[in-house]
């Protein structure tokens, strides 16, 4: 009987570790990586406000030097707000898009010609 | 002084420099009332061009080459740029020290909202933006952002572009000041304008998210901006 305790306590344990612990964001599971296009082809750095995998508000910045930027390790979901800047780092304009974390994607694609996200 | 030397003195005024001939003195009250009406011209003349817009600065468009896919790094902060809801434009305005660029007395075009922003600053202490004040229009049923940045020394607008399949990017000579215009490729819809006042403040008109507006309505913009 004291065996069967103390399997079962072992076994509580193990489970409580694996549901607790903080591993990587499974792949669309809780959020999106943004890769930001600039279609526009105006944009060096972008500012994302919204909210994180963990639900939590945050602001990351990025420079933007590219026409397809991978804005990667960081993880968004919900609506999001991207503020745009031009060479000299004058703001060009605040565009929006609603990130729906998608199962096996962990990339939301926007256009900042259009200002259209999808999952990509 | 006495009454001849101001006399002398207007002469040369009038004249640009150009000693006054000897007037007789029945003439001089001529003199007077010539450079009384020159000078109301003037004054009126002067009134009429102050209340013009000067034109822009000279837009510069460097075309940088192509950078076509990469891996971005996010670039740590100390300060969170913060977008800021005001009251109205008087309130932006008071808030951040300089006049925004506004589009008013056109019953079509509708101010939804006004904000003050404020620049990111990094953990190096480098700055990415300068204070701005974004207020968003709707115009004829479509959603535009116009956004001025704080004034800036210099005496042109210097502008980068990245090669684009998706927009044309050139600058377009509008009432005989410069705009840098971003269209789509058939030229049809306008994207994104934008210019440097005199006063070194740098203008945007957004009009991405509702894809875009066409010149018909980009001139009633412009025609209704100051």
């Amino acid at each position: 009987m004291a065996r069967l305790r103390r399997l079962v306590v072992a076994g509580a344990t193990v489970a409580l570790l694996l549901l607790s612990s903080a591993g990587p964001v499974s792949a669309g599971g809780s959020g999106e990586q943004l890769e930001f296009i600039d279609n526009l082809g105006y944009v060096y750095s972008v500012c994302v406000y919204g909210q994180n995998q963990n639900l939590q508000w945050t602001t990351k910045c990025f420079s933007t030097p590219f026409t397809t930027n991978m804005l990667a390790n960081w993880w968004w979901q919900g609506q999001i707000q991207i503020t745009e800047y031009d060479i000299n780092g004058f703001q060009v304009g605040t565009q929006y898009t609603f990130v729906w974390p998608v199962p096996y994607h962990d990339w939301w694609c926007f256009d900042d010609s259009t200002g259209n996200g999808s999952a990509c | 002084m006495t009454r001849n030397d101001r006399f002398r003195n207007l002469g040369e005024l009038v004249t640009f420099g150009a000693p006054l001939a000897v007037a007789p003195t029945r003439n001089r009250r001529w003199l007077w009332l010539s450079a009384g009406v020159i000078g109301l011209a003037l004054a009126l003349g002067g009134s009429k061009v102050s209340g013009a817009a000067p034109p822009n600065l000279p837009v510069v468009i460097q075309r940088l080459p192509a950078l076509a896919h990469g891996t971005v790094a996010e670039r740590p902060l100390s300060a969170a740029p913060a977008a800021v809801s005001m009251r109205d434009v008087a309130d932006a305005q008071a808030r951040a020290g300089f006049a925004p660029v506004v589009i008013s007395g056109d019953p079509s075009i509708t101010i939804s909202s006004v904000t003050y922003d404020t620049p990111a600053v990094f953990s190096d202490g480098k700055r990415l933006g300068t204070p701005a004040i974004k207020i968003d229009y709707i115009v004829a049923g479509k959603a535009i952002q116009v956004i001025t940045n704080a004034p800036q020394a210099g005496n042109s607008f210097q502008s980068a572009v990245k090669p684009s399949s998706v927009v044309v990017q050139r600058v377009e000579t509008i009432g005989g000041s410069q705009y840098l215009v971003i269209r789509t490729a058939n030229l049809s819809s306008i994207l994104l304008v934008g210019w440097r006042t005199a006063d070194g403040r740098t203008v945007y008109i957004n009009a991405t998210s509702s894809g875009g507006i066409d010149d018909a309505t980009l001139a009633v913009l412009l025609q209704h901006a100051g």
